[in-house]
């Protein structure tokens, strides 16, 4: 019955496995000379700029420095503080914090760049509903509440609009921390203000726990720090509370999610649907983690690609008119919902 | 909302006026004419159930009974609280004479047949009964029953639309569930409210795969076959109703052929067992009833319950959208549904034509029929529209003007 | 889309910002008034091509100061490889001074020493040194020096730009299919 959802979730925890434990099981493959041949260039810190290796165990910015083994920036949240360094590098949000402060010509950026919109633009914001690590981690936690039978709490619109708005601000604000502290009478404070998103991301403590890594909860030497490590925790309970109550809540507000869901109305992928088959049951607004309504409202035949929705095609699924909802790649289809009873002829 | 108790203080002086002497409806021998129809062996399991339930004209169940009327009422949530769901909803001529008395004039004759039944002393061994508010007539029974019967009046609003309502259905839901709970100290969870999805769940599946065959093969399971079906899931015990219905399935499989018939649809008030008469007609008339668009059949078998949240409160609120969103019920704010579901069935099957099927005095339905014929000619679908009460008088003239619709179809078909 | 435009020329600007730079220290001579600071600086090969894309910043009011640069030795292609440096400084006006080299710097202000000043030597922490390599295979002497890597990267912005176009198309056609 739920066959597109069991596809996912093991696609999920798949995605998990190789993104997070890529650095152990792949060791031997791990890129150990970068050639000037390589479509790649390594992005390395000029001299006398701060780099993620240069801190020391005791820093927020600790454990780091352990190679990944593809030094590469995906379209997902995949985290630095992956243990052992992780299958990639970094999310597309630390890439643009890191060659900021680094101020790295552009040429060097633009095959990073290309890859990610190459990626974006076939899949959309897939990557948050099936390839993210934390958004399997925050999965795992809603499927906890459900099982302690506790409600489901359903946001408004207008809320969750004003939660994507505030995730541009925190881009902005990191984004321009990350350029000002570049600059040659700044350096001085780059060892307090680099990778300032990094630095508050609960993905900076969850993703050392799965190599059963103590993150660094705590930080006092100074006042920055203080205050980075205080808003670490915020955030921390702001996210675990935004998939324990609700669902996928947080992602209106992830920062990666919010690049990728430039690209969404955009994408490969495309939700379709007919709107004379509808009979305006709920079914699928009903169901979308998002909270999205626009596809139960459509009065007309077309395609409902939207920015905040994460392709779980849950929709799809619970729909129980025969051919209302579909999936094209392209304009090519790739299923469409059926009913569970088979023509007969 | 918290149980109401109408006209509590004037119990006696209602009982002592109208409850007087017993009705005994016969319609055995009108239930022995459809059997001998009947192609499938199977069928006589359903006749059988329907035979037992007419003889002893009232409920023997070893759980308390529940009974209900309209799609509105969550079945799932009776079964959930290990009770015995029963829907009442009823269309029967000496019924809704003796109802006359209780609820005379130009008011619907379901309605009637119901006060008849209920005044007549035949739902007795009924421990509750669940009253949704869809209708006037159905929020006045409300009222006209209570000083028989312990009454839950339930009502979920006018408004079918899932974004503005859906907390609210919630809501009354629960607070059914709860007093269900309370009422017959019962402690149903989640798993139980599951199970009983799953039940209703196995059901939908078995009716898609005869609604399916009966699309594409009118003849292989017959228009009466089909109703006496619905019927039987009426007062049956859900499992055994899919059994025998999956049983029915796999011997009407064999049964298929092709036949020349104009295939139609039809569309409006509910067709309950005693009041066979626009299917008897439709089948002397010489046209194929294919499929139907009704609330005791497709209305309320068609659509799964799709758990999505598996939380008790979640689960609740799926059967909200289940029962309240996708209804079909003309009470609710639903044309453009309706209208969009005619023509798809109609485009998506293949079908020849449209009737449009009113039970006299049931004034939603009514209101409605001018719109829709002429959405439907805008778009080249035949369409009748057909007005009729519970009375067998005009069963001549219904059967000339279905002819005659039939050789319109068939000009239409060439 | 107003979002991915502003997105675009915001890295645009910051990353055309970023020329090569290297920091210039010396210490401040005990006498008043003006000196002059001088010494030789390398520059990584295909860097620079003529004394004009060197100049030297005054890092802390971000004005250019006059310098007169005398090449000394070449790259193999014909690119600068060290280059003599020498500028004006005042010890009342301490600043910090670095050294922008690059095809996108120009000089502007040029000096002649015209008087007779003392003169400090600086020292250039952490430049000097280059990242790409230079084969030279020596027997019958044949230099090859790798220029194309600047070039190579920029021939990404052609699909980045299709895709992106493609992209607004797609979101276009999206919009307008869900107001109807």
């Amino acid at each position: 019955m739920n066959k597109i959802n069991i596809a996912r979730r093991i696609f999920q925890i798949l995605s998990l496995v190789l993104l997070v434990y890529g650095g152990y099981i792949f060791k031997e493959w791990k890129e150990s000379a970068e050639t000037e041949q390589s479509i790649f260039p390594s992005l390395k810190a000029p001299p006398g700029s701060i780099s993620t290796t240069k801190f020391e165990k005791g820093s927020i910015l600790w454990p780091s420095g352990a190679t990944p083994v593809i030094e590469n920036y995906p379209p997902s949240l995949v985290c630095r503080f992956n243990p052992k360094g992780g299958m990639f590098k970094a999310c597309i949000l630390h890439f643009f914090s890191e060659n900021l402060t680094w101020q790295t010509q552009i040429k060097y950026l633009l095959p990073y760049i290309t890859l990610f919109i190459l990626l974006c633009f076939l899949f959309g914001r897939m990557w948050c509903g099936w390839v993210c690590p934390i958004g399997t981690v925050g999965d795992f936690l809603t499927f906890l509440r459900r099982k302690m039978n506790i409600k489901v709490r359903r946001f408004p619109q207008n809320f969750r609009i004003n939660l994507s708005f505030t995730g541009y601000g925190i881009m902005a604000i990191a984004l321009t921390i990350s350029t000002i502290i570049g600059m040659p009478n700044f350096a001085r404070y780059q060892c307090y203000w680099f990778l300032p998103y990094c630095q508050i991301c609960p993905a900076r403590l969850i993703c050392p726990m799965f190599g059963l890594i103590k993150p660094n909860w705590k930080d006092f030497s100074t006042g920055i720090t203080t205050t980075f490590t205080i808003l670490a925790w915020l955030v921390l309970g702001l996210f675990v509370a935004a998939f324990y109550f609700g669902r996928r809540v947080w992602c209106h507000m992830c920062p990666v999610g919010l690049i990728n869901s430039w690209f969404n109305k955009g994408a490969g992928v495309e939700l379709h649907k007919k709107a004379i088959k509808c009979i305006k049951c709920g079914y699928c607004a009903d169901a979308c983690p998002m909270g999205l309504t626009k596809m139960y409202q459509m009065n007309n035949d077309g395609i409902y690609n939207q920015n905040a929705c994460i392709m779980c095609f849950r929709c799809v699924e619970v729909c129980p008119r025969e051919n209302c909802l579909g999936v094209k790649f392209f304009g090519k289809e790739l299923f469409r919902r059926k009913n569970d009873t088979k023509k007969v002829s | 909302m918290t149980q109401k108790k109408f006209l509590d203080n004037f119990r006696d002086e209602i009982q002592k006026g109208f409850v007087s002497d017993r009705i005994s409806p016969n319609n055995i021998a009108e239930l022995q004419k459809y059997k001998r129809k009947s192609e499938i062996p199977s069928m006589e399991n359903f006749y059988e159930a329907i035979e037992n339930f007419e003889n002893k004209k009232t409920f023997e169940l070893e759980k308390p009974s529940v009974g209900y009327f309209c799609n509105i009422v969550p079945e799932e949530i009776i079964l959930a609280c290990d009770l015995h769901p029963v829907r009442l909803c009823c269309e029967d001529q000496v019924c809704a004479q003796a109802g006359e008395e209780i609820a005379p004039g130009d008011i619907c004759c379901v309605i009637k047949s119901i006060c008849g039944k209920f005044y007549g002393r035949l739902y007795e061994n009924l421990n509750l009964v669940i009253i949704p508010g869809t209708c006037d007539p159905k929020t006045k029974l409300a009222e006209l029953i209570s000083p028989l019967k312990e009454i839950y009046f339930l009502d979920p609003g006018r408004d079918s639309d899932y974004l503005e309502n859906a907390a609210i259905w919630e809501s009354r839901y629960t607070e059914l569930f709860d007093f269900l709970k309370k009422r017959f100290h019962k402690n149903p969870g989640r798993t139980q409210l599951i199970s009983a999805c799953h039940k209703t769940n196995k059901r939908t599946e078995i009716f898609r795969k005869i609604y399916q065959l009966r699309t594409d093969y009118p003849d292989s399971i017959n228009v009466f076959d089909y109703y006496i079906m619905i019927y039987a899931s009426f007062f049956m015990e859900i499992e055994l109703w899919n059994d025998f219905a999956e049983k029915v399935y796999s011997q009407a499989l064999e049964k298929k052929k092709t036949q020349n018939k104009p295939r139609i649809l039809l569309v409006g008030t509910p067709v309950i067992f005693p009041n066979f008469k626009i299917i008897d007609v439709l089948e002397q008339s010489g046209l194929a009833m294919a499929t139907d668009i009704q609330c005791t059949s497709f209305g309320r078998f068609f659509n799964p319950v799709e758990i999505d949240e598996d939380t008790e409160s979640g689960i609740i609120r799926a059967l909200a959208l289940k029962n309240i969103a996708g209804s079909i019920c003309p009470c609710l704010l639903n044309l453009e549904k309706m209208a969009n579901l005619i023509i798809d069935t109609v485009n998506q099957y293949n079908l020849d034509g449209v009737i449009y099927y009113n039970l006299r005095l049931c004034q939603v339905f009514e209101i409605q029929t001018a719109i829709l014929r002429q959405i439907l000619k805008q778009r080249n679908i035949p369409f009748i529209s057909i007005k009729t009460d519970l009375g067998k008088e005009d069963t001549g003239q219904l059967k000339t003007r279905l002819e005659a619709f039939r050789e319109m179809l068939e000009s239409h078909r060439k | 889309m107003k979002r991915f435009l502003f997105l675009i020329l915001f890295l645009f600007i910051v990353f055309c910002y970023g020329s090569s730079q290297i920091d210039i220290e010396f210490e401040y001579p005990s006498i008043s008034g003006d000196f002059y600071v001088a010494g030789t600086v390398f520059f990584p090969p295909s860097a620079v091509s003529t004394s004009d894309n060197i100049i030297v910043m005054d890092t802390e009011t971000k004005s250019e100061i006059q310098s007169k640069i005398t090449v000394q030795e070449n790259w193999p292609d014909g690119s600068i490889l060290s280059a003599e440096i020498i500028f004006p400084a005042n010890r009342q006006k301490r600043t910090r001074y670095a050294i922008f080299y690059g095809e996108d710097v120009k000089r502007k202000k040029s000096f002649s020493e015209s008087a007779v000043l003392p003169t400090v030597s600086f020292i250039t922490p952490g430049a000097g040194k280059t990242i790409e390599d230079i084969d030279i295979s020596v027997g019958e002497i044949n230099v090859r020096v790798d220029r194309s890597a600047s070039i190579r990267y920029w021939w990404y912005i052609i699909p980045a730009f299709i895709l992106i176009f493609l992209t607004i198309l797609r979101t276009l056609r999206t919009i307008r299919t869900q107001k109807t």
